[in-house]
């Protein structure tokens, strides 16, 4: 299981933070497209943050456009200040340093006033490991 | 923002009963007011939609009763 360890200059202060992500259209999407002779789009990169808050991955709204994606579905979203909020549903691949990547479904929400593009969500560490080690101020993911 | 399945969820509103009867926990996958299959995974939903339908807009949806809302601690809107 392929892993790899971030740094942050303050934890408390930042989060467990990505700089250098980037998402990636599916690898069963990409297949398609070649299949047809299609260009595949470049990666989008974002900077992301894990959020054991979130009980799904989100990616800022405008990263989907970028990527020429549709969405696959749509879900009901609540948050501390909205109930129901339908949101639209998108298949992507997120990649990290060192060669770690995972797909997912992402929620696509507006992300306003925040300083990532992409949140992290229980789905995708519900099938690898997360460790936290606050004192020095990294933090390791293994998919 | 624009309600991009609208129809597909009329769609499934309108079969829910059997959905639910027979697939509770699967997937469906929708497509304007045509069901095109249900399946154990929605990885496997979106499998299929990618290869029958193409990069098109189609609707994955776990089959249940109630649904259940994705939920944040934090503001993500």
């Amino acid at each position: 299981m392929p892993s790899t360890t971030f740094s942050v200059p303050d934890l408390v202060r930042y989060g467990p933070t990505i700089r250098n992500a980037q998402v990636f259209i599916s690898k069963l999407l990409e297949e398609k497209l070649q299949s047809e002779g299609i260009l595949l789009p470049e990666p989008v990169p974002v900077q992301a943050m894990v959020d054991t808050g979130a009980a799904g991955t989100v990616i800022k709204d405008d990263v989907p456009p970028k990527l020429g994606l549709h969405p696959v579905g749509q879900v009901k979203v609540t948050t501390p200040s909205t109930a129901d909020m339908l949101c639209d549903v998108y298949f992507i691949r997120i990649g990290f340093q060192a060669g770690v990547t995972v797909e997912t479904t992402a929620i696509a929400t507006p992300l306003e006033n925040q300083h990532v593009q992409c949140l992290i969500g229980r789905d995708v560490l519900a099938r690898g490991v997360l460790i936290y080690i606050g004192y020095v101020n990294s933090f390791t993911l293994s998919f | 923002m624009e309600d991009t399945f609208k129809r597909e969820r009329e769609t499934f509103q309108k079969h829910k009963r059997e959905l639910v009867a027979d697939g509770a926990g699967k997937y469906v996958l929708i497509r304007n007011d045509e069901i095109l299959g249900v399946y154990e995974s929605e990885l496997d939903a979106i499998a299929d939609g990618y290869r029958r339908l193409g990069n098109v807009p189609f609707y994955v949806k776990r089959i249940e009763e109630i649904e259940t809302p994705v939920t944040f601690v934090s503001n993500i809107s």
